[in-house]
């Protein structure tokens, strides 16, 4: 017995501690060193605990659930399941990536309100993993709610108009989907229950149909601004003025993860993939994701700005995971859960080149970036190998996912699906290439002023990032034992 | 048990007759002042916290004031409602007046620091006996007391601004206690007592229901001035603003809310019919009207403290609302809205006021940036307007999530849409604040520092209950829900 209760714990552990830890983070003044240990610690913490539910997953226990009963129609739950740990162990793995990252890149651009920057950076990393450990629709909305509020300073953080505009439009994006999502949460039958999620999703008795497509599209748009969907997405490359590790680590993974993990619980919890398949939704969310796929491509192709371009490929390339998704395909879901670590694992590295390249030359723009290549050899071969990555050139995960991916349609024979998705990678491979390019042979008009240096603090990141989506996708096969019992959850067999 | 059923009685008689002391023995003594009508308002405090003990462990119960029986006798009734409305009207209290030491020491003139704590305990003690009252009459007589040392309190700096909110605060005030004094007649006349249960049996009996429902209606109208309803509300903004800091946190955190008291009393114990009566949908319409126009006015003001005020009838409109969807849901959340609303817009004013009492700003851009100069006082601060904005793990949070589902569960979408745009509004006027305090350079030439620590304790300890709330709301359901059943048994 007191076994059980051991493991029962760990989701909340896993939420509760390192969240304490972000809060110490704020009442660290000046002490530089308690900072950085206190930021490491919280970052390893929640790796630990999820590395340990992993585990404990693995060992055969698949009901992993902590209620805490506040109230009527009031329960927190904090539960681990295969969905929700694949998020998690994305995003915590990544967050202990970038800690020293982002500590090495806010002391190189100094900023006096760092206690103030780590505590909330850290919240939110917690947060984001607190969405995925949530057991029902409440406690998700709550943390959900919760993530967007705590990186609001984040956003805000450099202080200057463009942040303050950006931050506003940011919070305002976010709330109203977080309006729909809490109108929806509560329209939902068993939201405050303990252990809500079921695999055959919820029933709605006496809720008729227009109601309910009115209840799930609340839902999808909700969590769809967070994915940044067509046409909800412009929030995305607007917050990146902020500093590169919460553009890095935020929002390239954790929010708009956060957003694709709530349309998935949607689909797969709340309504189960029978409902959505007979109210035959799948088809509009197709439409919206493939619009977004395109959107996403061209608005990347027209941005000189590089961590707008990064920020609208982002835009386009979650959306691919939103398609496989909505195609309520096995094999699609397989080549959505696949692609969505590539593109966390790349994003984040490409992310981080391109603040390290900004930290060297204090160059953003593409049309600047010409004979960096030479520079930053390190950083411009990863940024590189990312983009094939991103891509989807064989031998990488992006490869994979891409393959998976393309089965969905040509099993259910959808066409214009598979247009799209030949339209998609050739565009971003124009979007991402001709970077590359500069980087390499653009011919450099003013000579850049940096001596190359850079601390392996940054570097160690980027490369982790990129031999990441390296290894996975030499090696697909390390991802499938966490994939596979979601599968075998959700569409049987 | 003996010892507590005389606390009841005590603890309206103690800062009243404490007050009266201070004003005969201590009027020059402001320091023996704040130490008397502190002890007074811990016993207070104290006594509370025995009586929500007990009444929560063994049920309400009432004490005959010098013995008499209910027609005659003055009747105090402590049942779960009243004796938490009296632990939250004695803990602010205590905490208004622990704050006011340093504040007035500063802010007012000397000579009127000692009437200053009597009009304090003059306002706690009739916000006690107004909640604690088993009839209407005394319900008045306490009210009145109360209204007359609000706008006292208003108007005790003696500056123009202040002279003209409290004489508009007097005005409205006076219109209110009015419409009590008539709402009671046609209620005595037509059942012929004052006593609340044995109207609330009376009322079934009746055949014709007119001459009840416009005795109800005048009550209801009277206190929801005193609660600043719309449009009710137009004596708040100023009155709120322009009141020393401390008063204003008393005005803002529990005067209103004990204005939803008497109205939660009103339409349950003496309305006869509500579900079919019109007025109701005219009720809903106009707290609905309040929440969006009050957030709305408080993202176009300047000054923080009206801000504030501004936001407390967005607020307090979500309360109104919870009363009138009769439901259980509606009450809860209605009740545990006050109890937010009381918590966080009094540290909202305990800030603001720490702010004046350091600086002299007033205005929100003389602020700018002075987060980063007294980061504790404005981290205490943005907890607290995270409650007002119903953020998660704040109080505010679960008070409208509960309206919200009961809208929800009663299928009114128009409400539940009220609901909802309102939060969103006061987050937006949050943000603007936040935005302003944290996120500017600063810009003023003076030096800043800290809150003394006579202010941050209040301060603090406000937060530390909006917080325990909003992580485990489970104790204040505990002491809530028992009451909540207990109202409404009456609803015919």
């Amino acid at each position: 017995m007191t076994q059980t209760i051991n493991y029962m714990v760990l989701p909340v552990a896993a939420v509760v501690l390192p969240a304490i830890i972000g809060f110490a983070i704020f009442f660290t003044g000046r002490n530089k060193k308690l900072r950085e240990f206190l930021s490491l610690i919280a970052a390893l913490l929640s790796l630990f605990f999820v590395a340990t539910l992993y585990f404990v997953l693995m060992q055969g226990n698949t009901d992993i659930c902590f209620p805490i009963c506040l109230g009527q129609d009031f329960t927190l739950c904090f539960r681990a399941d295969w969905l929700g740990m694949f998020f998690a162990g994305i995003t915590s793995f990544l967050w202990l990536v970038s800690v020293p990252y982002s500590l090495k890149y806010m002391e190189i651009k100094s900023s006096d309100s760092e206690g103030r920057f780590f505590g909330f950076f850290t919240l939110s990393a917690v947060s984001a993993i607190g969405v995925t450990m949530a057991g029902n629709m409440l406690t998700l909305f709550i943390f959900y709610e919760l993530l967007t509020v705590s990186t609001y300073p984040l956003v805000i953080h450099t202080e200057t108009p463009a942040a303050v505009r950006a931050a506003k439009k940011y919070l305002i994006y976010l709330l109203i989907g977080e309006i729909l999502i809490l109108f929806a949460v509560l329209s939902t039958p068993g939201f405050g229950e303990p252990r809500a999620f079921s695999k055959i999703g919820v029933m709605f008795p006496g809720i008729g149909p227009k109601m309910l497509l009115f209840i799930f599209f609340s839902y999808i748009v909700g969590f769809g601004i967070k994915a940044a969907i067509f046409p909800f997405s412009n929030w995305l490359p607007t917050v990146s003025v902020a500093p590169t590790p919460v553009t890095g680590l935020l929002h390239a993974v954790a929010v708009v993860n956060v957003g694709v993990y709530g349309i998935m619980r949607v689909i797969l919890n709340v309504f189960g993939v029978e409902l959505t398949r007979s109210m035959g939704v799948g088809v509009v969310l197709i439409f919206i994701s493939s619009a977004t796929i395109i959107y996403g491509s061209l608005m990347a192709l027209s941005q000189d700005n590089l961590k707008k371009r990064l920020a609208f490929s982002t835009v386009d390339y979650v959306s691919y995971s939103i398609l496989g998704v909505s195609l309520l395909n096995p094999a699609a879901f397989v080549g959505a859960l696949l692609l969505l670590v590539n593109h966390a694992f790349l994003k984040l590295s490409l992310f981080f080149c391109a603040g390290a390249i900004d930290i060297q030359t204090e160059k953003t723009e593409v049309s600047e970036l010409s004979g960096v290549g030479c520079k930053l050899p390190f950083v411009s071969t990863c940024f590189a190998i990312g983009s094939l990555g991103l891509i989807g050139v064989p031998l990488t995960l992006g490869f994979v996912g891409k393959w998976y991916l393309w089965r969905g349609p040509l099993e259910t024979n959808q066409p214009g699906v598979i247009g799209v998705l030949i339209a998609g990678a050739i565009l971003c491979a124009f979007y991402l290439l001709y970077v590359v390019y500069v980087l390499f042979f653009g011919q450099s008009k003013v000579s850049l002023n940096c001596d190359g240096k850079l601390s392996w603090l940054i570097c160690l990141p980027i490369g982790i990032g990129v031999a990441g989506g390296a290894i996975f996708g030499v090696f697909p096969k390390l991802l499938l034992p966490l994939i596979n019992p979601i599968i075998s959850c959700y569409f049987g067999g | 048990m003996n010892f507590v059923s005389q606390l009841p009685i005590s603890i309206v008689i103690v800062p009243l007759t404490v007050a009266v002391l201070i004003s005969v023995l201590l009027s020059s003594n402001k320091k023996a002042a704040f130490t008397v009508s502190f002890l007074a308002m811990l016993f207070c405090f104290v006594s509370a916290l025995l009586i929500t003990i007990t009444v929560s462990m063994k049920g309400s119960f009432a004490y005959n004031v010098s013995g008499w029986a209910p027609p005659w006798g003055i009747e105090i009734v402590v049942d779960r409602l009243s004796s938490f409305m009296v632990l939250l009207i004695n803990l602010v209290g205590l905490l208004a007046v622990i704050f006011s030491k340093d504040y007035v020491e500063r802010k007012l003139d000397s000579k009127k620091i000692p009437f200053y704590y009597v009009l304090i305990l003059l306002l706690l003690g009739s916000m006690t006996g107004f909640v604690l009252s088993g009839d209407i009459f005394n319900m008045f007589i306490f009210f009145e007391a109360l209204s007359l040392s609000s706008y006292s309190l208003v108007a005790i700096s003696g500056d123009r601004e202040a002279l003209r909110a409290g004489f508009k605060y007097l005005i409205m005030g006076m219109i209110s206690s009015l419409f009590v004094l008539l709402g009671l007649g046609f209620i005595y006349s037509v059942t012929g007592t004052l006593n609340f249960n044995q109207i609330a049996l009376g009322v079934g009996k009746l055949s014709d229901f007119t001459v009840i429902y416009t005795g109800a209606l005048l009550l209801i109208t009277a206190f929801a001035i005193e609660a600043a309803l719309f449009p009710l509300h137009v004596w708040l903004p100023q009155a709120h603003g322009r009141a020393p800091a401390p008063v204003s946190a008393i005005l803002s955190g529990l005067v209103i809310g004990v204005g939803i008291f008497g109205i939660i009393k009103v339409v349950y114990y003496i309305l006869p019919v509500v579900y079919s009566a019109g007025f109701v949908v005219i009720f809903r319409s106009l707290a609905s009207i309040g929440i969006i126009l009050g957030a709305i006015f408080a993202l176009f003001e300047k000054d923080l403290k009206v801000i504030l005020a501004q936001s407390s009838i967005s607020q307090i409109g979500f309360a109104a609302l919870g009363v009138f969807l009769f439901s259980y849901l509606g009450l809860t959340g209605s009740i545990l809205q006050i109890l937010n609303h009381a918590l966080a817009k009094s540290a909202l004013f305990f800030s603001a006021g720490a702010i004046i009492y350091g600086t002299g700003f007033k205005r929100l851009d003389e602020m700018r940036g002075i987060g980063k100069k007294m980061p504790i006082t404005m981290g205490l601060f943005a907890i607290n307007l995270a409650s007002i904005a119903s953020i998660p793990m704040t109080c505010g949070f679960v008070s409208k999530y509960l309206l919200c589902l009961g809208a929800i569960k009663q299928g009114l979408w128009g409400l539940v849409g009220i609901i909802l745009l309102g939060s969103f509004l006061s987050i937006l006027y949050c943000v603007r604040i936040i935005n302003c305090i944290f996120f500017e350079e600063p810009k003023f030439k003076v030096e800043v520092k800290e809150a003394p620590l006579g202010m941050l304790i209040p301060l603090g300890a406000l937060t530390i209950l909006t917080v325990i709330f909003g992580i485990y709301p489970k104790i204040a359901f505990i002491l809530i829900e028992p009451g909540v059943k207990e109202i409404l048994s009456f609803l015919r």
